[in-house]
């Protein structure tokens, strides 16, 4: 808070204008930062959720390097398949973390700006020469760092596991797509934080917040599929059985299926780390003539091909903070 | 007393020797003694007539036959000029036999003809005298003059046609003329493109035995190491026995032969190619042959929907050792997704076996979307410092 006082200290100097602003909004960000990491990174609720996805990445690499070494077949990602393969009992990495990323954000951020009220802080830290949109965006950032900090430590578990039971080192390509993954999977968990920032901001008790949260990601995770193939049988129902028809619905149901957080970020994992993955749509035979399957894309290539999924997860994150930034800076905090 | 102890032994003797001839007088009434005249004297060989060759030292077996014992002299008349003959018996050479009357006297006539003896036929007559009586045997010999050692090829085809690549065959005979038997050696003289092997019964041999008057087929295959040019290649093959020898002149006609190649200038098969978008490749079509490859004619297989254009697709010639360079204008569907795909080549030739290349083309898709993605974010972004603006307060 030093340098906040230091800055307070410089505004002084300026006139004071009427219903205008002082200096940059964004005052005082880096120390909201810094103190609400440390509030997190040192909570009990994080460090729970942190074991459960220490145990999970050990118990799904322990799995993965047993079928692995039972494959004989030469394979030129080895280290993908660290995040891909399933065995049983065991889901593969990738499925863990696409209902654990959004619970380990909401989980961070239910409260985040209720909580200042039920404590009624809120009123003294803005007493602070802090604008409320260095404190809305300093506690997203904090959440979205905290989030990092805990997939990377994970990313790299997993790697060094990889490393040491493999016996051999990742390739340049293998590390920047597994990168590329971290970075979609930040960002797919960026979503629910900016998701449970808007209800802890709408809501003023913390468990609505967390109700209203959860109930947001039961209904993408389980509802959502049934709602779009209804949907889709609905806006372009299949009247003759024609091919034309039923590629048609398909399509329809695919848009649809898309505005789904977990279908952006399945895809976009799934087109990283898979390599021979050439196309998310429905193909046509007459499309695959000539084509080598199995055959791996270049990277850039790959890249390509889930970019609009990885752009999309980043920008739903950045249009929900806009929300969420919105409705806070139009409530009424004098409370 | 004397006088008595003779006559008892002369008595026992009397006794012994009447006894077995009244025996015998009873078995054999026929073959009594003094009633049947005495047995002429004979002298006879089983067989008197003979073919011998040169150089060689015939012995002949006589037996000489009589009824009374006697010493029989033995000679022969007629002997040709500069031949050696004698008689040999008991490992001696002898001049008379003794016949005792009852059993047939053996004896050897050897005659060794002189190292000038030619081919004829030569007669002697061997005269055997007894005391009272004798006996005369005509031989005849008959020398055949051994044939010399010779050897002989023989082929019906001497030229053969083919392709470079052919393997041309002769088939050869060899025969021993001669009567002895020869181990023959077998070499070729090629030019040094030519490897020329000698089969026989489908096993590669270089040396062949052979008995006298034998023949044998060989095969002879001759396989040009490379690629040669057009002409008439002579190859000569020598047979090679210690006595004798022969040779055989041969020819592969080689005619020639166009033989098309087929790969970029950089021997790379693979490209990348923008959906939607053409990019040009070289292909280089050679003839590695020895003629010239006429019409020829490159054309492409590429999925549908791509466009690939071949420039020039057609080639009245290719010179021998010339290549031609052929720009391959590929543009894949505009809606191709992108990945790796086969697409081939074919180069053919009126003469020649048609040559195909699989070129693996990665489509690339454009980075357009990749652009309106950061659009995308860039429109998220903007609509937060809109909303700043908006709504910040004091």
């Amino acid at each position: 808070m030093a340098q906040a006082i230091e800055l307070s200290a410089e505004q002084a100097h300026t006139p004071p204008q009427a219903r205008g602003r002082h200096g940059s909004p964004w005052t005082g960000l880096w120390a909201v930062v810094g103190k609400e990491m440390a509030d997190h990174l040192s909570s009990v609720r994080m460090q729970i959720l942190e074991a459960l996805i220490l145990l999970t990445a050990i118990g799904v690499v322990y799995a993965v390097m047993q079928s692995v070494r039972q494959t004989v077949s030469q394979d030129q990602f080895v280290f993908l398949r660290l995040f891909t393969t399933a065995r049983d009992p065991f889901p593969a990495f990738v499925g863990f973390l696409s209902f654990l990323a959004p619970l380990i954000a909401i989980a961070i951020s239910f409260d985040a700006i209720n909580g200042e009220f039920s404590r009624r802080t809120m009123s003294r830290v803005l007493a602070q020469p802090i604008y409320r949109d260095a404190l809305l965006l300093g506690k997203f950032l904090a959440g979205l760092f905290t989030l990092s900090l805990v997939l990377t430590a994970i990313w790299l578990l997993i790697m060094g596991m990889g490393i040491l039971g493999l016996g051999l080192p990742p390739s340049g390509e293998e590390v920047a797509r597994s990168l590329i993954f971290l970075v979609a999977t930040i960002f797919y968990g960026g979503i629910w934080l900016a998701l449970g920032m808007v209800f802890s901001i709408i809501f003023r008790q913390p468990a609505t917040a967390a109700l209203a949260g959860l109930a947001v990601w039961l209904f993408f995770t389980i509802f959502w599929s049934m709602i779009t193939s209804l949907a889709a049988r609905t806006i372009s129902p299949v009247t003759y059985g024609l091919p034309e028809e039923i590629l048609r619905q398909l399509q329809v149901e695919q848009a649809i299926s898309r505005i789904s957080p977990n279908t952006l970020y399945v895809e976009a994992t799934l087109g990283i780390l898979n390599p021979a993955v050439r196309s998310f749509g429905i193909l046509l035979p007459s499309q695959l003539e000539g084509a080598i399957v199995g055959a791996p894309l270049p990277f850039m290539q790959s890249v390509l091909l889930m970019w609009p999924q990885l752009t999309g997860l980043i920008a739903a994150t950045i249009l929900l903070f806009a929300l969420a930034y919105v409705l806070f800076q139009r409530q009424e905090i004098r409370a | 007393m004397r006088t008595g102890r003779v006559f008892v032994v002369f008595l026992i003797i009397a006794a012994l020797l009447l006894t077995p001839t009244a025996m015998l007088a009873q078995d054999e009434p026929a073959a009594a003694e003094n009633s049947a005249p005495p047995q002429p004297l004979t002298i006879f060989t089983t067989f008197p007539a003979q073919v011998i060759g040169l150089d060689a030292t015939v012995s002949i077996p006589l037996k000489v036959r009589a009824g009374t014992p006697q010493t029989v002299q033995l000679s022969v008349e007629d002997v040709p000029a500069d031949w050696q003959v004698s008689f040999r018996g008991g490992n001696r050479t002898v001049s008379a036999v003794f016949v005792d009357g009852a059993t047939d006297a053996s004896v050897d006539l050897r005659i060794d003809p002189p190292a000038t003896t030619t081919g004829g036929v030569y007669r002697m007559t061997v005269v055997a005298t007894g005391e009272t009586e004798s006996a005369r045997l005509p031989l005849t010999l008959t020398v055949e003059e051994k044939a010399p050692p010779s050897i002989t090829l023989d082929t019906d085809l001497p030229t053969v046609r083919g392709k470079p690549n052919t393997t041309f065959r002769f088939n050869v005979t060899l025969k021993n003329e001669g009567a002895d038997d020869l181990n023959v050696n077998l070499t070729a003289d090629a030019p040094p493109v030519f490897l020329v092997s000698f089969t026989l019964n489908s096993q590669e041999v270089t040396s062949v035995p052979l008995a006298g008057g034998e023949s044998k087929r060989l095969t002879v295959e001759a396989r040009a190491f490379n690629t040669i040019p057009a002409g008439a290649y002579p190859i000569t093959i020598d047979a090679q026995s210690s006595d004798a020898a022969a040779s055989l002149a041969l020819t592969a006609e080689v005619v020639g032969q166009p033989e098309l190649t087929f790969s970029t200038p950089d021997g790379r098969l693979s490209g990348e190619a923008n959906a939607g978008a053409s990019t040009s490749y070289t292909l280089v079509v050679g003839n590695r042959g020895t003629a010239p490859a006429r019409n020829v004619v490159v054309s492409a297989s590429a999925p549908t929907g791509w466009n690939v254009t071949l420039e020039p697709s057609e080639i009245p010639e290719v010179a021998a050792g010339q290549s031609v360079n052929v720009t391959a204008n590929l543009q894949p569907n505009e809606k191709a997704i992108n990945g790796d795909y086969v697409v081939s080549f074919t180069a053919r030739a009126d003469d020649a076996s048609a040559k195909t290349i699989d070129m693996r083309i990665t489509v690339t898709t454009s980075t357009l979307w990749g652009i309106v993605g950061v659009g995308l974010i860039a429109v998220a972004v903007g609509a937060v410092a809109l909303a700043v603006g908006r709504f910040g307060r004091r």
